[in-house]
């Protein structure tokens, strides 16, 4: 039998929406959010894989991309979600 | 002239209140094949919606898409114990993803039921460096419907402002026009908004209800106003006696 995951190795298994899509990511608490959004925007092979047009957000609240990712109080399995900015219009 | 048309620059066509119709340039199959692959995603995750956005497909026709958005009615706004079963929807737009995605799909805000074109009750904004502004415009100069001007959908990059940004250079790869980040853009900057004007709303509407009508009692031995002199939880949830 495969030993349970070893949660020693201070990793985060997160779930990420983009547009629309779920994709499983797994970062380093100590990273910033920017590096979790380039990774999921590479799961989810989007065309355009720039963090700066996209907003993040957990629990309906943005994320600043250098927001280290230690401070956002996130736990295995937490679903963020990742958007195209919308621009501005008007 | 048609949208297509205006994309390219020109004069108005005869103002009309209807949605933008657009010349047929993808072949349907196309972009039936995009969409279908946009409302697979969206099926797939379709309580993810309901729950965050809480938008939900109500009609599907070709490249037509249909969604609605509802605000759940907070039992405490409307001097009511929680919790309230009641939920509204204040607005429903209609997503035509024809030559998507060449061209941005086109948003109009539509009666849920009836499905044509309708003006929302509720205001649109967004907030830039800081600075809330309304996106909801009254009336666009070509369908003369209400129109969010934001980036991603057709109706703003045919309008003479936005004609010189490029959906594709500058938007298509964002993925602004997936159903996914369409709804997001329309849940974000309408429903936040919409819940106090709502519940506003909805406290008058129920006011006049609650009013007895001729020949009736007042809802005084029974229903809400009797569970609010309870008080009691456990009570508005338990069997009447003649239940």
């Amino acid at each position: 039998m495969a030993p349970p995951p070893d949660k020693s190795d201070n990793k985060l298994d997160l779930t990420v929406v983009v547009s629309g899509d779920p994709v499983a990511v797994t970062v380093n608490p100590n990273q910033k959010a920017n590096a979790l959004m380039r990774e999921a925007l590479r799961e989810a092979e989007a065309a355009n894989q720039d963090p700066d047009g996209y907003l993040l957000t957990f629990n309906d609240r943005e994320i600043a991309g250098l927001t280290r990712i230690s401070e956002l109080g996130l736990r295995d399995g937490d679903t963020l979600f990742l958007a195209p900015r919308q621009g501005v219009g008007g | 002239m048609s949208a297509a048309e205006a994309l390219a620059g020109g004069e108005p066509p005869s103002l009309v209140r209807a949605p933008l119709r657009r010349e047929t340039v993808v072949p349907p199959e196309v972009s039936r094949r995009k969409l279908q692959r946009e409302l697979d995603t969206w099926h797939s995750n379709a309580s993810m919606h309901w729950n965050r956005e809480r938008a939900v497909i109500i009609g599907l026709d070709d490249l037509l898409v249909d969604v609605a958005f509802a605000v759940p009615l907070d039992g405490i706004s409307l001097g009511m114990p929680e919790p309230s079963a009641s939920a509204v929807i204040p607005f429903a737009i209609r997503l035509d993803y024809t030559n998507y995605d060449l061209e941005p799909p086109s948003l109009t805000f539509v009666h849920p039921f009836t499905k044509k074109p309708a003006s929302p009750i509720v205001p649109f904004r967004e907030v830039v460096n800081g600075t809330e502004r309304s996106v909801l415009l009254p009336e666009h100069p070509i369908t003369r419907l209400p129109f969010i001007c934001q980036p991603g959908t057709a109706e703003y990059h045919v309008h003479a402002e936005h004609r010189n940004e490029s959906w594709l250079a500058e938007h298509r790869d964002r993925s602004v026009g997936r159903l996914a980040n369409v709804v997001e853009r329309v849940w974000r900057a309408g429903t936040e908004h919409a819940s106090a004007r709502i519940a506003n709303v909805a406290i008058a509407a129920l006011q006049f209800e609650l009013r007895p009508l001729p020949g009736m009692s007042a809802p005084s031995d029974g229903g809400v106003a009797s569970h609010e002199a309870d008080g009691n939880e456990s009570d508005q949830t338990a069997p009447s006696s003649d239940r």
